[in-house]
């Protein structure tokens, strides 16, 4: 009742995204926040002050020197036209290339894709694709290609699920949580299975 | 057994009342139990007080709060109630409240300087708070939803005679937990008593009936299959984390056992496994894996 029964199994992807969100990212602000002492005096209220982050890089913002925030405000500040969001470095046709060649050539092993990808690609390809130096729809087929295959790797690893454990590799949390109901369902049961034929022998 | 239902059932028959008075004198005593630790520290000494929120860092505390809300949320059990935190982080968000509308207050009255640029900071503060407000919204009804599942268990646990009565409940849940708790739990049982227990014979009248088959009360299944990701980093005065071993090739990492299948685990640092709660839980306590 007080939590909704499909939350009580894993995180819902919104959930997935606001955790995701609090991880850090560069942008190239357009505005200057750094003031001087005097400025200060005069209007207190222009201070940022932050309670869940690190508010000094926000207060000494200067246009066009990058620096670090979370990905939530740069996405804000993309939101209201201050900031540019410098695309991460994996986050590009050549790169995706190498994974999706990667992931195609083993097919029992996942990239090192950051935990994040799934996440933050889409976020970004609907927040900012003017930030990309890629053509955008390109740059989403190849993350749609890297995303279907390694669907294809997960559904065939489900073989693999037994009672006692299992090391997942260079998952993303969104990948994880995707697999968490019928993974979890299925080694419940296998134990009780595995518990139940230990005690009749 | 430990719960008689039978005499609470019978005491909430007598008088609708009943139900107050029984759960109001469980708060009170959590009251001076609780407030003990707390209230004790504050007046001695400020540099130690663990509900200033000036004296801890805000950035680690939100960080503690996601971890937290993780573990609580895929873990079976309920897990004991950050108090400390807790209080910190809703005096925080009270204050952030206060700010904003000071702030807000301030642009009305000279709105001849009011810009898109002078009002951005305000916008980020207040979607932080919206943040913050739903990890801690979140939190609560996560755990409320286990109180509710778990009420006659928690009930149970907090009578077993070597737990020293209500200190227990009073660790594992917040005051007003404690009080929902009683309350709802009174509730409930009074009208499943009401309703259909008092028209069945007496021997079918317990609710925490443990002699057939399956056991009435709903224990958490301590066996579930959670999704762990081993962070480490936990260390003791020496700056040596003692619990942590090498493997075959090596490598740092915590080695478990599972007793039912006599298999013994690594469990490298940085990796994700799947794996039952009851293995970890010692390491999920004291911060050496995270529930994902």
């Amino acid at each position: 009742m007080a939590l909704p029964r499909d939350l009580s199994i894993g995180f819902s992807p919104q959930e997935i995204q606001f955790l995701i969100e609090n991880e850090p990212t560069r942008i190239m602000p357009r505005i200057t926040t750094r003031k001087t002492k005097k400025q200060l005096a005069k209007d207190p209220g222009a201070q940022w002050s932050l309670i869940t982050c690190d508010d000094s890089t926000v207060n000494n913002m200067v246009a066009m020197n990058s620096c670090e925030v979370t990905l939530w405000l740069a996405l804000l500040l993309k939101q209201q036209g201050k900031c540019n969001v410098v695309v991460p470095s994996w986050l590009t046709l050549q790169q995706l290339e190498k994974y999706l060649d990667f992931e195609l050539k083993n097919p029992s092993r996942f990239s090192n894709l950051p935990w994040n990808w799934l996440v933050v690609s889409s976020l970004l390809f609907a927040r900012c694709s003017d930030d990309f130096q890629d053509p955008v729809h390109l740059l989403r087929s190849k993350v749609q290609d890297l995303r279907e295959v390694r669907l294809g790797k997960v559904n065939k690893g489900l073989q693999y699920l037994n009672e006692s454990h299992l090391q997942l590799e260079n998952l993303s949390l969104m990948e994880i949580n995707e697999m968490r109901p019928y993974a979890c369902g299925i080694m419940d049961k296998l134990r009780t299975i595995h518990d139940s034929s230990n005690d009749t022998t | 057994m430990s719960i008689d239902i039978d005499d609470i059932l019978a005491e909430l028959d007598r008088d609708t009342t009943a139900v107050e008075q029984n759960a109001s004198s469980y708060p009170d005593q959590s009251d001076r139990t609780q407030g003990n630790d707390v209230s004790q520290i504050r007046p001695a000494d400020k540099a130690v007080d663990p509900v200033a929120p000036t004296q801890f860092n805000k950035i680690d505390d939100y960080q503690k709060l996601i971890t937290h809300w993780k573990n609580e949320r895929m873990s079976p059990e309920l897990l004991p109630y950050p108090h400390h935190l807790m209080t910190r982080t809703l005096i925080r968000i009270q204050e952030r409240i206060e700010l904003i509308e000071t702030l807000s207050m301030g642009y009305l009255e000279d709105n001849q300087e009011l810009t898109v640029d002078s009002k951005l900071p305000l916008l980020c503060m207040e979607a932080e708070l919206e943040r913050l407000k739903f990890l801690v919204r979140s939190f609560i009804r996560c755990r409320l939803s286990k109180i509710d599942k778990y009420s006659i268990y928690l009930r149970q646990q907090s009578e077993l005679p070597n737990n020293a009565g209500l200190s227990r409940l009073d660790l594992l849940m917040s005051k007003e937990e404690v009080k929902y708790h009683m309350k709802h739990s009174d509730i409930l049982l009074k009208l499943f008593n009401n309703a259909v227990l008092k028209h069945l014979p007496e021997e079918l009248q317990a609710v925490n009936d443990t002699e057939g088959s399956i056991s009435m009360i709903d224990e958490p299944d301590w066996n579930k299959t959670v999704f762990i990701l081993v962070c480490g980093g936990v260390v003791d005065e020496s700056g040596i984390d003692s619990k942590l071993t090498t493997d075959d090739d090596g490598k740092h990492c915590y080695s478990v056992i599972i007793e039912d299948l006599n298999e013994e685990i690594y469990l490298l640092i940085g990796a994700v496994y799947v794996i039952r709660y009851s293995v970890i839980r010692d390491l999920m306590t004291e911060g050496r894996v995270v529930l994902i």
